[in-house]
């Protein structure tokens, strides 16, 4: 039984297709378009899934889409009713694009796709909840927390076997993903984008709460009970009648305008990202220590957009008592379609569960006759590599000469972070190696950290992970600290508050970068490397060969190791 | 002759361009228009009424009394039972 879940319309287009209940393909809809988080009708990544088992939409047995298209549309009114008239705006700019798209996803789904079977549509926050049918847990409390669904901006509830029950939740306009992307817009980052900056940034600023003064004043914005629900001050916010976040209130609380963007980076600018990553904690870690106390349980899964603040995530364990925690590799709205998709399997057709999603590899792959028909069609410069043990060598020998690696290999990863198939590999004990990076490939800001990979076993040596590691770390979900004795070793993944953003690495799953962090540890003494999404500033990863060597011949990264071929930059040149 | 039929042929595709660029043109100031009517016939008057009224379309209020602002999430039974409707 083929099932594929559809999310689309907001920010992060995706499709996934379920095989009697085991994900076999998902992607996000940017990837093929190139558009940063498009959220058009995800047509490409459908017809990926489809094309990799080979079937057409008369072989599904049902559509899951991830949200209540009417009760979202219910919200819009409603927050322009509430606010007229100063909703003139909103309404005039969103009511074409619900009239003519978002209210007609059936009829779109069955033109697009020819489809006549059964559509199914699942509340928002639910198909979010529903990641806990891939997670190992045979039951666990289950904690959303977004930017907003149809009404709900944030909910908890437990998960059984194949049941998903939300019981509580808070509602729209009072959102914690929302205050995040206020002050995120304040300082001058894009919302629903830039929020990890904010984040990243937050380490540079005053993390004291009793001095910090901007936490004192963001603390006038919510009212938060002791069991965690909140709400905001609306006089603070904009959101619920425009697209400009902060309102002037705010900015007057704040002691001065909206940042501009690429303007300087103040203290000001950093202790308000500190106070703001501050008061999410607070609130965050409230509301978790209640529902550990209301639900019993031990096991948590987290889910929504908001989750992918890695730095709160990686705290789950000091601050509350639960044990075990997931978070999956995609917990943004493109996950939401693996989300209805198992829902639909599982909890609706009451199908067992499977094993456990151990892996984010579920994207397009491109075998090495693929490749190198593609590098030869364009007259590529290119080195084949004889065999494996040759391939590794090479890459070796690369790092350590602090060469920048782009790595493409076997199926894309599902969700925002880059895990191995599509990544660029740098050396983590070259302590210039964030400049290098930065000035040849990503020109980004120079506050941002980069994340380093380490095979699982050796995770604990150099960072100090709870044991026994949480699956979620294997996908970059989580923010941990640096040994204070391996810090001055690795300078380019070390954060200024002695944290990283670890991918833990297991055999199975990626074995031939396994095989390359443990020779590179045989070889400089420390088996990590900098891993960071292969792409440029402001553009999706790269998908297919093509976008990785155009990636190449735009940037600076001096190699790209594709399947099984050897990329040199600087052989190529007259393709730049 | 090549070159005249090239240097038409890019006149006609001008032509179909900025003839589709004023049906876009066109179709958003009427769109705009229709919509301003509604935004204030449709929105308006009903903002206007239920404000007379004290009816609220969103729980803005700071609450200092109540002890929690959790609100009921729909049962797991309702939620089976519309999977297939978009409300």
């Amino acid at each position: 039984m083929y099932i594929l879940g559809i999310s689309c319309y907001y920010h992060d287009a995706a499709a996934t297709l379920l095989k009697d209940g085991v994900v076999i393909a998902a992607a996000e809809e940017e990837r093929f378009t190139r558009k940063k988080h498009d959220n058009a009708f995800p047509l490409n990544a459908i017809r990926f899934c489809l094309a990799r088992e080979g079937i057409t939409a008369k072989d599904l047995a049902f559509i899951g889409f991830y949200e209540k298209p009417l009760v979202k549309f219910e919200r819009l009114l409603f927050s322009c009713l509430e606010t007229f008239p100063q909703s003139f705006i909103a309404f005039i700019s969103a009511l074409p694009s619900w009239l003519t798209e978002k209210l007609r996803i059936q009829k779109t789904i069955r033109k697009k796709l020819k489809y006549k079977g059964d559509i199914i549509f699942i509340p928002h926050h639910l198909a979010h909840a529903a990641q806990f049918l891939v997670s190992p847990f045979e039951r666990a409390a289950v904690v959303t927390v977004d930017g907003v669904g149809e009404w709900t901006t944030t909910a908890w509830g437990i998960g059984v076997g194949t049941n998903i029950s939300l019981k509580k939740e808070i509602r729209f306009p009072h959102s914690l993903g929302l205050l995040y992307s206020t002050i995120t817009a304040y300082l001058g980052f894009s919302v629903n984008d830039a929020e990890y900056k904010v984040m990243g940034l937050s380490a540079y600023g005053n993390t004291d709460p009793a001095t910090n003064e901007y936490y004192q004043k963001l603390r006038r914005l919510i009212d938060v009970k002791s069991d965690g629900s909140f709400r905001l001050d609306m006089s603070y916010f904009s959101y619920h009648y425009t697209d400009r976040m902060p309102s002037k209130k705010l900015q007057q609380l704040l002691g001065g305008s909206t940042r501009l963007q690429d303007t300087e980076i103040t203290k000001r600018h950093q202790d308000i990202a500190a106070a703001v990553q501050l008061l999410y904690e607070d609130i965050f870690f409230k509301i978790l220590q209640h529902v550990q106390k209301s639900t019993g349980e031990e096991n948590l899964v987290l889910s929504g957009g908001t989750i992918q603040n890695s730095v709160a995530n990686g705290k789950v364990f000091q601050q509350t008592q639960f044990k075990n925690v997931w978070v999956s590799s995609n917990v943004t709205d493109g996950g939401t379609s693996l989300g209805v998709a198992s829902y639909i399997y599982h909890s609706v057709l009451n199908n067992p569960r499977q094993q456990a999603l151990a892996t984010a590899f579920l994207g397009p792959a491109f075998s090495s006759d693929a490749v190198q028909l593609f590098l030869d069609n364009h007259h590529i410069s290119y080195t084949t590599f004889q065999d494996r043990q040759q391939l590794i060598d090479a890459a070796v020998t690369l790092l350590l000469d602090n060469q920048v690696v782009g790595w493409f290999q076997g199926a894309m990863e599902f969700g925002p972070r880059a895990l191995g198939a599509r990544s660029i590999l740098a050396n983590p004990t070259n302590p210039a190696m964030q400049e290098v990076l930065n000035k040849k490939v990503k020109h980004r800001e120079a506050f941002r950290p980069f994340a380093p990979v380490v095979c699982t076993e050796d995770a604990a040596t150099y960072f100090d992970v709870p044991m026994p590691l949480p699956a979620a770390a294997d996908f970059m979900t989580m923010v941990f600290p640096v040994r204070s004795e391996w810090r001055q070793r690795l300078p380019a993944i070390t954060h200024v508050d002695g944290s990283a953003r670890v991918q833990t690495l297991q055999r199975q799953h990626q074995p031939l970068l396994y095989d390359v962090i443990k020779a590179f540890g045989v070889a400089s003494g420390v088996p990590v490397l900098i891993n960071t999404s292969f792409n440029v500033r402001g553009e999706p990863i790269v998908c297919t060969p093509e976008d990785a060597y155009r990636c190449l011949m735009g940037t600076e990264i001096d190699f790209l190791v594709m399947e099984n071929f050897l990329i040199k930059r600087s052989d190529n040149l007259l393709h730049s | 002759m090549n070159s005249k039929k090239q240097q038409s042929m890019s006149s006609l595709g001008y032509i179909r361009e900025a003839g589709q660029e004023y049906v876009r043109l066109v179709n958003t100031i009427i769109n705009g228009m229709l919509l301003t009517v509604v935004y204030v016939v449709g929105i308006g008057l009903t903002a206007v009424v239920a404000k007379l009224f004290g009816k609220h379309f969103l729980e803005t209020k700071i609450d200092d009394v109540t002890v929690t602002y959790w609100n009921d999430f729909e049962s797991a039974v309702s939620i089976k039972k519309s999977i297939y409707r978009q409300f």
